[in-house]
């Protein structure tokens, strides 16, 4: 996990919002992490967790209020314009609605070809045959490159946006719930399209999602998010088989499974998250906590490592197995 | 050979708008054509006749006369002229110079702090009552009446586009177009622009429908184009005093002003609905 040198690397980052009334919304609040060439990072937390805002940050289209974002080693809110520009072309991203993500006046050609364009990548001829390539490549039938995104479905609207997210050779694509607007049906394939070409082309994939049951098939390793906070990260694997913290064990226990008869005994999540306007003193998971003590009210549980490649945000980590808080 | 009910149905929806969109294109070739060639063949119509005053219409005078025994249709068909060149330059005008403003100032924070105010500034004062005293500083001809119209549509139709590309730069094909490197005119002329150009084409017929408008309430009023040079808003003042007694004299280049609003109104929809390919599907489906 500590590779020597990560492909991109945030650092600290925090992200405010004033409202209109003077509060504040504290959608990103210190959150840190990494990603390796080649290595499939997945982003898991409920909607309004700051996970879209975070990766807004990394792909260089919001700034945050602290901290840094660091391709390559380099800060991109230091970068010039058109070093900038130039970075840009090495992270790209795939959006979660489709169909607003692509301009409804463009021919899906056109949309692929932007970025080529714009990075002024080969010759128009060239340009021309890329753009089949890739369609191609996330299976789109070249008679489709003529038509507009309406006249294609949901799941080749989202190929779409797949294939102009790769048209610039990135080294990282960030997917901000890429399948969670598609039909359940078609959402494996996509799934599998993109660990694909993932695996084909040697990308790095930060994936965001807030379904944890999606995230298991194709992640290296997994990020979870709680109000603008990560609270658990470690690899798949173990993370999902020996959840440490509270809440990631609640995320299991509501992904549906096959048998409800056979429910593994661990706490379900209840209630809301707390409005991230006015967050909870401590922990920010506290008051659905079903195993919080008295230290998780006036303490914020820092992001530390418990074993190595783990890192855990509870004061109780380690301390009790989560299989055992029976709450049923 | 029997149709389905559904596609007698679709068949019927998409020959309605067919046939008003023809009819209102051909009244507006017509007034067009009446408006290039109607001083040529016909004069001005500033012919005084006291014998044929306020003649009903007839085989001689076709819509009536007036109460100087002016010929009504001649000076109707001579007075589209100055309505139409009105209404085109005025609308060109505004959607150049308000539509660009309401772009930038839709896109960028700065200036739109600084477009609005003049807008609002702008807008206080009635447009009528703006476009007089404009008239009275620059003086009378063609020109300054367009301007006159111009200048108070342009907030108008500049707050329009200001809120149209307000919710367009929030789509997420806007957010896509940057992380794929484009810029920021790039993003505005080829992604803002074109989704705005419908809402734009809708408010060009509204400007020019507008224009005419108010080119014939100005003249109404006596500081538009001058007694001698007819237009519909002078054609309709000159009757105003003798509407019970010759109705004619309003109601004649009264009706062909509706008219022509009407056709440029849904030339206009029709506009809208080409420039969206979503709608286009939806009707050719």
């Amino acid at each position: 996990m500590t590779d020597t040198s990560p492909l991109l690397a945030a650092e600290n980052l925090v992200r405010h919002f004033p409202t209109g009334k003077g509060q504040i919304v504290h959608a990103v609040n210190d959150v840190s992490l990494s990603i390796a060439p080649g290595e499939t990072l997945a982003l898991v937390g409920e909607s309004g967790c700051g996970k879209s805002t975070l990766g807004r940050m990394i792909m260089a289209l919001d700034r945050p209020d602290k901290g840094s974002v660091r391709l390559l080693g380099k800060d991109l809110a230091r970068m010039g314009r058109r070093e900038l520009h130039s970075a840009r072309r090495s992270v790209q991203m795939i959006f979660q609605d489709p169909s607003a993500s692509l301009d409804p006046r463009w021919s899906a050609e056109a949309i692929v070809r932007e970025p080529l364009d714009n990075y002024r990548i080969g010759t128009p001829a060239e340009r021309r045959d890329r753009v089949l390539y890739l369609l191609e490549k996330v299976g789109l039938r070249p008679d489709q490159a003529k038509r507009f995104p309406h006249e294609l479905s949901g799941g080749q609207r989202q190929r779409l946006g797949i294939a102009r997210a790769l048209a610039t050779r990135p080294r990282l694509i960030v997917a901000d719930e890429p399948v969670s607007a598609l039909d359940v049906s078609i959402r494996a394939q996509v799934i599998n399209l993109l660990c694909d070409l993932r695996d084909e082309m040697e990308l790095s994939l930060l994936f965001i999602s807030h379904d944890i049951g999606v995230v298991s098939h194709i992640s290296d390793r997994i990020a979870v998010m709680y109000l603008g906070r990560i609270v658990e990260e470690g690899e798949t694997a173990t993370v999902l088989n020996a959840p440490q913290h509270p809440y990631t064990a609640g995320l299991l226990e509501s992904v549906p499974r096959p048998r409800p008869s056979q429910r593994r005994q661990r706490a379900p999540l209840e209630g809301d998250p707390p409005s991230p306007i006015t967050l909870p003193s401590g922990c920010a998971f506290r008051p659905r906590c079903p195993i919080a003590v008295d230290l998780c009210s006036h303490s914020v549980p820092p992001l530390a490592a418990t074993v190595p490649g783990r890192r855990t945000a509870c004061h109780r980590a380690g301390e009790t197995t989560l299989q055992e808080t029976s709450h049923v | 050979m029997t149709m389905s009910p559904s596609k007698t149905f679709a068949a019927m929806r998409s020959a309605r708008p067919g046939l008003a969109v023809s009819l209102s294109l051909f009244a507006l070739a017509v007034v067009i054509l009446m408006a290039i060639f109607g001083p040529i063949v016909l004069g001005s119509g500033n012919g005084l006749n006291p014998l044929m005053r306020l003649k009903p219409p007839s085989a001689l005078a076709w819509f009536g006369t007036d109460n100087l025994g002016r010929d009504v249709f001649v000076r109707t068909i001579s007075g589209a002229r100055n309505s139409v060149m009105v209404g085109l330059s005025t609308a060109v005008v505004v959607l150049l110079i308000g539509g660009t403003l309401g772009v930038l100032a839709g896109y960028f924070k700065w200036v739109d702090r600084v477009v609005m105010r003049l807008a609002d500034g702008l807008m206080a004062i009635p447009g009528i009552l703006l476009a007089i005293a404009l008239v009275s500083v620059l003086g009378g001809g063609l020109v300054t009446i367009i301007i006159a119209i111009s200048v108070p549509e342009i907030p108008r139709t500049a707050r329009l586009m200001r809120s149209v590309v307000l919710s367009i730069r929030e789509l997420p094909f806007i957010t896509a177009a940057v992380s794929v490197g484009s810029s920021t005119p790039k993003i505005l002329l080829r992604h803002v622009v074109p989704n705005a150009i419908g809402m734009l084409s809708v408010q060009a017929t509204y400007v020019c429908a507008a224009a005419i408008l108010s080119e014939a309430a100005l003249s109404f009023l006596g500081v538009g184009t001058p007694p001698d040079v007819p237009s519909w808003g002078n054609v309709i003042a000159s009757g105003k005093e003798y509407f019970r007694l010759a109705p004619w004299i309003i109601a004649f280049p009264g009706v062909i002003l509706s008219i022509m609003v009407l056709s440029i109104n849904i030339i206009g929809d029709r506009l809208r609905d080409r420039f969206d390919p979503r709608l286009a599907a939806r009707k050719a489906s």
